[in-house]
């Protein structure tokens, strides 16, 4: 067998800096789960106690039946994937192909002197079934790196975003598999790597013997000789293939059973002098090697990661009650949720919210969207008061179904991210519009509609296409003022303190109506404190839609005011 | 009977008991349930975004017609939003027409065939009162029932097609099968205060402790419901306002689906009662 990394000194060093980046990479981002500020709570404990709870935590539940919950878990959800396998088959094959591929590669393959010599005592990379296994493992990464592709083109759009970080994860994955095939087929077919077996293993009693097996290795493995002076007589080829009997077929199993490297072997064989010529098996070599080591060092700064987050969140969420957050630890598991996300988008694709996506394409009501701007966040990155908004408005167009949460392939308790960071945004100021509506009575905001004037028109568009109550003088000009929808309004009557009472009764909003006052109704507390129970529509003598108004009322309210800053001052009327 | 069911966006996290003891209930006079990948009904963004609300809703719809079900909801909102969808949808043909090329993208197109019906009405009328008191083993004889209706199936009366708005009797007539009294209280037909709640919890909580106060000076026990946001103001936030502010007083409330699988036997594993906040004393 050839000597570990070709004993190189070069790559040794390599592979120690590379599993020094890794281990660093994975303790500093472990750690920063006890640091970053992932909700409410945040700032208010400190690191010290987080760290304590956390380990508290794991230690009560070592001490627990729940134990055997997680042995169950470990089994079906990680190992096996059932979550992705419940709900998309496809992307199941892809993740399974490339996880146990992959795994194997490492465990038999890249690993043999550690794990498989000592497993198997006769083991040899080159004799069956190791030879026929390392293919087979090595072709279900690549048949799923290449769903994987298949899809990223496939379904583009914004419930699968492919980014830098999944380019690279594929590519790396590529390279070294496709990297380590051309590395075998370029050895079956290399004169060197066939002299330098000769030279250690043939004890040659003839000369014939080493043209013998030349013309036997041509014949069978496809070996490429530059000077072929020999004739591949039947008896040459007989005794070839009785001394390779002798001295190779112990360690090297017919070729064919490489079914990937011979036939890969058969396509480059008309360049093989070059690539002998110019140690194509070495540098073949260093190039599955390398690209495995950037591969290695780089696992905690890109998408690998949740190779080791992904697992801790399904066991942790696994064995913990989604409904009863522990507030001590969930800062820390929020934080660990936030580097589980691989942005697969089957949250988003089950998102009950979704169709409003559909019509107000704001991303950022997408649950997949909303854990990216989540990450930002919780990196303490300066974002605009409008790009906020748009946040503030996606977190509370959800409906906080739970629908996401459950189907997470990666075990993400997302439906305590979205109660959490509700809560963030609001002290933050940016609350749900029926709450940050307050901020102004309803001239000040017709005040600022008016200075906005040119927008006006375009957002009373898209609302007047369907419906246009508030503009069609026939639906409330009826309206005789006899105060019926006022008086049957529970709304009315729950405001009875003088501080909090309404500003306007829906009669009063019929009466501004009519007076083509539609500014002043929009932003007043009766629009937006209606509880839509449809008593005034009701019992309307005149059969107004006086609820439907209000609703479209407050359409077009949110449609104007959303455009507003709502941070900046009112201006003093001069007179 | 089959239905598509639809059980809405909070059942799932904030109430599953109201989930699970409508199936059981309903398995017992042999309705199969039958679960699509629904999205939000709509409700809650009609207030900010016309269109968005009627997506929502003629989605669901279309998802229940391409399975040629009627859509069965056991909450009050999502019936009444599905309810104006499906009429705006129908009185308006350029609504009808974009609305359909949106669907059209996923293969999906609103008909208007899927009948919407409540759980109330679905009991009363398909399964018929006869049947239900057939199946009664356990009445409720020492029970006095406040019935909650609950704005949205109820009004406006000329869309949602519920009662009669200003007498209805269907939940009387239906917790009466169960053994239980009812009682007739003025504030029976008013808003719970739920649409409020977290956008101006004043009124909210003030709305729902005019409906407390009344229905306790009318003598009842508990306040009974068949809407999950009813049920979540009742139960959950009355009861965390409770013992929030140790206010005395407090009126439980049932879901209709629990009360009436009390009366007929089924066991509390389904019903979840004690899943509820306020415990109503005379069922322990």
């Amino acid at each position: 067998m050839e000597k570990t990394l070709l004993g190189s000194p070069f790559l040794y060093a390599l592979l120690y800096v590379s599993i020094g980046i890794s281990l660093a990479g994975i303790i500093f981002r472990i750690t920063r789960w006890f640091v970053v500020d992932t909700g409410p709570e945040a700032g208010l404990i400190p690191v010290k106690k987080r760290a304590a709870s956390v380990l508290k935590g794991m230690a009560s539940f070592v001490f627990s039946l729940k134990i055997l919950k997680m042995f169950k878990v470990f089994i079906f959800e990680v190992l096996l994937q059932s979550r992705i396998l419940t709900k998309d088959f496809i992307r199941w094959i892809m993740h399974f192909c490339i996880f146990f591929g992959f795994t194997m590669l490492l465990l038999m393959h890249a690993l043999d002197k550690i794990i498989t010599k000592n497993v198997f005592t006769d083991y040899f990379p080159t004799i069956d079934p190791f030879q026929f296994l390392r293919n087979l493992f090595g072709l279900m990464v690549i048949f799923g790196v290449g769903i994987a592709v298949y899809r990223r083109i496939r379904s583009r759009g914004s419930f699968l975003a492919t980014r830098y970080a999944d380019r690279y994860a594929l590519v790396i994955l590529a390279v070294i598999i496709v990297s380590g095939f051309l590395e075998e087929g370029v050895k079956m077919i290399s004169e060197n790597a066939f002299n330098r077996m000769v030279n250690t293993y043939l004890y040659p009693d003839d000369p014939e013997d080493v043209d013998a097996l030349k013309a036997f290795s041509s014949k069978q493995y496809g070996t490429v000789f530059s000077s072929a002076k020999f004739n591949t007589s039947p008896k040459l080829l007989a005794k070839g293939e009785m001394l390779n009997k002798q001295a190779c077929a112990s360690c090297h199993a017919p070729a064919k059973t490489a079914f990937i490297s011979y036939p890969a072997s058969r396509l480059i064989k008309p360049f093989a002098v070059t690539l002998n010529k110019t140690r194509a098996d070495i540098w073949l070599y260093y190039l599955h090697v390398l690209a495995c080591f950037i591969g290695l060092a780089y696992l905690p700064f890109s998408k690998f990661f949740h190779l080791i987050a992904d697992p801790l969140t399904i066991a942790v969420n696994g064995v913990s009650d989604p409904r009863n957050v522990d507030p001590s630890t969930a800062l820390t598991r929020r934080a660990m949720e936030l580097d589980a996300c691989t942005e697969c988008g089957t949250c988003s694709r089950y998102c009950s919210v979704s169709p409003v996506f559909t019509m107000l394409h704001n991303t950022e009501i997408l649950p997949m969207h909303k854990i990216l701007t989540l990450k930002r966040l919780s990196s303490g990155k300066k974002i605009g008061n409008a790009q906020m908004m748009t946040i503030s408005e996606g977190a509370f167009i959800c409906t906080t179904c739970f629908k996401c949460t459950e189907v997470c392939p990666a075990g993400i308790n997302l439906q305590d991210q979205w109660l959490s960071s509700r809560e963030l945004l609001s002290e933050m100021g940016h609350p749900l519009p029926h709450v940050w509506l307050k901020k102004f009575n309803a001239s000040e905001w017709s005040d600022r509609m008016r200075e906005n004037e040119s927008t006006q028109n375009e957002a009373d568009e898209g609302i007047v296409r369907y419906n246009n109550l508030t503009g069609d003088s026939n639906v409330f000009a009826l309206c005789i003022q006899c105060q019926t929808c006022t008086n049957v309004c529970s709304v009315v009557a729950a405001r009875t303190d003088p501080r909090d009472a309404v500003d306007i009764t829906p009669h009063k909003i019929m009466n501004l109506l009519r007076l083509g006052l539609h500014d002043l109704t929009l932003g007043s507390r009766m629009v937006w404190d209606c509880v839509t129970c449809y008593q005034c529509q009701e019992n309307c003598p005149q059969g107004i839609r006086v609820t439907d108004i209000i609703y479209e009322l407050k359409n077009k309210a949110y449609a104007h005011f959303k455009k507003i800053d709502r941070s900046a001052a009112v201006k003093e009327d001069p007179c | 009977m089959k239905y598509a069911f639809f059980k809405g966006c909070k059942i799932p996290y904030y109430l599953e008991q109201y989930g699970t003891s409508t199936r059981a209930v309903l398995k017992t006079f042999g309705v199969r349930l039958i679960e699509l990948n629904f999205n939000c009904c709509g409700y809650p963004n009609r207030d900010l975004h016309f269109e968005s609300f009627i997506l929502s809703a003629a989605r669901n719809m279309a998802l229940a017609e391409k399975k040629n079900l009627d859509i069965l909801t056991p909450c009050k909102c999502c019936y009444g939003s599905l309810k104006h969808a499906s009429h705006f949808l129908h009185e308006n043909e350029m609504l009808r027409k974009d609305i359909n090329a949106v669907l059209s993208r996923e293969g999906l197109a609103w008909k208007g065939k899927s009948k919407v019906k409540h759980l109330l009405t679905v009991l009363c009328d398909d399964i018929g009162l006869p049947a239900i008191y057939a199946s009664i083993v356990k009445p409720l004889g020492e029970l006095t029932v406040a019935a909650h209706y609950g704005c949205h199936a109820l009004r406006p009366s000329n869309i949602v097609h519920f009662d009669d708005p200003l007498a209805p009797s269907i939940f009387e007539d239906l917790i009466a099968a169960t053994g239980a009294k009812t009682v007739d209280w003025p504030r029976r037909l008013d808003c719970c205060g739920n649409p409020l709640w977290g956008k101006n919890n004043a009124i909210s909580l003030s709305l729902m402790r005019t409906k407390v106060m009344d229905a306790s000076e009318s003598g009842a026990d508990c306040i009974c419901t068949a809407c999950t946001y009813c049920q979540l103001q009742f139960d959950q936030i009355q009861g965390s306002q409770a013992s929030a502010q140790n206010i005395p007083g407090t009126m439980p409330a049932i879901l209709y689906s629990q009360l009436l699988g009390i009366s007929m036997g089924l066991p509390e594993r389904l019903l979840g009662i004690k899943r509820n906040i306020i415990p109503i004393e005379k069922l322990k």
